[in-house]
């Protein structure tokens, strides 16, 4: 009996924590507290709730002693090399473990979080998130004003930015360095989908700089928005924007996947479910499959994502001065792209004669709507009779197109390389 | 980790990065190539978009606007066609009980429908559907 009691105080968490060295003890409890915080940015101050609350839960499920749930290993490369040295080089498939063997592995010996990671792991859940937000985004003020195109490509100078720093800081591998920077992309799907490929091991860090960042965009931005710009550009109204016929709606989304996919392959995965998901939005005959890319899906995929991005964030590789640089890093790949984007604007007003708000430059750091939000907010503040929403998401949803083309570029410059 | 084995595996994709042998001459060089492709290819492809969609506003917009107008005005010099005969009773004229707006909203309506100006056309009479 007392043999029964003992065994089963054995399998506790508690049992399990207190058996490791006084390190991981100390860095499980410290785990604790920034899940505790995330909780409480999510829930109490509403910081992207619907993401980073799983996220969160995602953290605390990993971080759980004995939950066994997640194994993040059986997706590297060494896990394989090391539990089957025999086998592993008949296992390689172009130089790497293929995902169908991950998959047999997870399925296995994985856990509930290891089977929910392979959508990450394949590239699903960023794709079909995309395709949400292609169904809930209104591209007629980009249409009704292409110019904006440009503001979107200025705000993903943050991104080179930060790669650039991460690069020269030594601390990170060109792979890893193209995953903090496209922080700067403010897109939380595209930077997992690069970061899932490039640099696995640093999504848990990216996936929570870069969600909490895009919540933070209401304080991040304004200082910089104020500092370049004069009073008078701020009170700018523009000049209504034109009507938008139904073909152009409808042409397009076609249109940008065929430009986009044939001079960068690598941005197919994003701006194709991008527009996929906007062409059910206007085509006018695929209702329900817009409101379930909108709604059902989108939210299920959410949910699926958060938590298994969230599980990847565990004591030994989260805690970790990788992990505050990266922070620091993606601080500043946001306050770059917004300065990027308020400069360029701030050009397009100089050069069109004053017609453009340099305000709604900032909104080209993608994070749909919330930038756009920003924009208006500020040049109300200006102006009360200004209303900047519609013009500001011009260059917000072509920062979604650029962070996504910038996202194709590192794909293709560093998809399958090996760093030794 | 196995380095034999993970330089052999670098060797069948072809893609290798000697990144433990660069200088911090090699990582300015890679961040200013990989920036100014990465910076180049997004101005790039975004300001391709922007001409297509001008060209796309020009045939997709300006052209059938245009079309529409120059409709409007080669049937404005056209002579009003003659008005059609009252229809007879059980219609309730309510011309005569002067609602401008109403007249002004549906004669809007029907230059809409015909696409005809309203000067080609009078209304004379209407009736709610459905009232008999």
């Amino acid at each position: 009996m007392l043999e029964s009691i003992l065994n089963f105080l054995n399998t506790t968490g508690i049992a399990k924590l207190l058996g490791n060295e006084p390190v991981e003890i100390v860095k499980t409890l410290i785990m604790y507290v920034i899940i505790g915080t995330l909780f409480y940015l999510a829930v109490v101050k509403k910081f992207e709730p619907l993401l980073l609350l799983p996220i969160a839960f995602g953290m605390l499920l990993a971080n759980l002693p004995g939950a066994n749930i997640f194994h993040m290993e059986y997706f590297f490369d060494e896990y394989y090399m090391e539990a089957y040295p025999n086998d592993y080089a008949a296992m390689l498939v172009d130089g790497h473990i293929p995902i169908s063997t991950m998959i047999k592995e997870v399925f296995n010996r994985g856990g509930l979080i290891d089977i929910l990671y392979i959508g990450v792991k394949s590239g699903l859940y960023p794709s079909l998130i995309f395709m949400g937000v292609g169904a809930m985004t209104d591209f007629t003020a980009l249409i009704a004003n292409p110019k904006s195109l440009l503001i979107g490509a200025a705000a993903q100078l943050g991104v080179f930015v930060a790669f650039s720093g991460a690069l020269l800081s030594g601390q990170f591998n060109p792979l890893e360095a193209a995953s903090i920077g496209i922080i700067g992309g403010a897109d939380g799907p595209t930077a997992i989908l690069v970061t899932k490929t490039l640099a696995p091991a640093l999504l848990g860090g990216i996936a929570i700089a870069a969600y909490s960042y895009m919540a933070l965009i209401p304080i991040i931005q304004p200082p910089f928005m104020k500092m370049l710009t004069t009073k008078k550009e701020r009170s700018i109204v523009m000049k209504e924007l034109r009507q938008v016929s139904q073909v152009e709606k409808v042409v397009f989304p076609i249109l940008v996947t065929i430009i986009v996919t044939f001079i960068v392959p690598d941005a197919a995965p994003l701006v194709g479910f991008l527009m996929l998901g906007n062409l059910f939005n206007v085509c006018g005959v695929t209702d329900r499959l817009s409101k379930t890319a909108q709604n059902e899906l989108c939210n299920i995929v959410t949910i699926f994502l958060g938590v298994s991005v969230g599980a990847t964030a565990n004591a030994s590789n989260f805690l970790s001065a990788k992990t505050l640089l990266i922070i620091v890093l993606g601080l500043v790949a946001f306050s770059v792209s917004t300065m990027g984007g308020l400069l360029f604007a701030k050009l397009m007003c100089f050069l069109t004669g004053g017609k453009i708000n340099p305000l709604i430059g900032s909104a080209g750091v993608s994070a749909v709507p919330m930038a756009a939000r920003v924009s208006q907010i500020e040049g109300q503040k200006a102006n009360p009779a200004n209303f900047l929403l519609m013009h500001a998401m011009g260059p917000n949803v072509a920062g979604v197109i650029g962070s996504a083309v910038a996202a194709g570029v590192f794909l293709s410059t560093y998809s399958g390389a090996t760093i030794i | 980790m196995n380095t034999t084995l993970l330089m052999l595996d670098a060797a069948a994709t072809g893609k290798v990065i000697e990144f433990s042998s660069w200088t911090f001459a090699d990582r300015v060089s890679e961040a200013l190539s990989v920036s100014l492709l990465g910076l180049g290819t997004t101005f790039a492809v975004l300001a391709l978009l922007w001409g297509v969609l001008e060209i796309f506003r020009f045939f997709f917009y300006d052209l059938p606007n245009k079309r529409k107008n120059g409709k409007k005005t080669e049937s404005a010099p056209v002579k009003p066609a003659p008005a059609p005969a009252p229809v007879a009773a059980p219609v309730v004229s309510r011309a005569a009980d002067s609602d401008e707006e109403i007249v002004a909203a549906i004669t809007a309506a029907v230059s809409l429908v015909l696409d005809k100006p309203a000067t080609s056309f009078r209304v004379v009479s209407f009736r709610r559907t459905g009232t008999r």
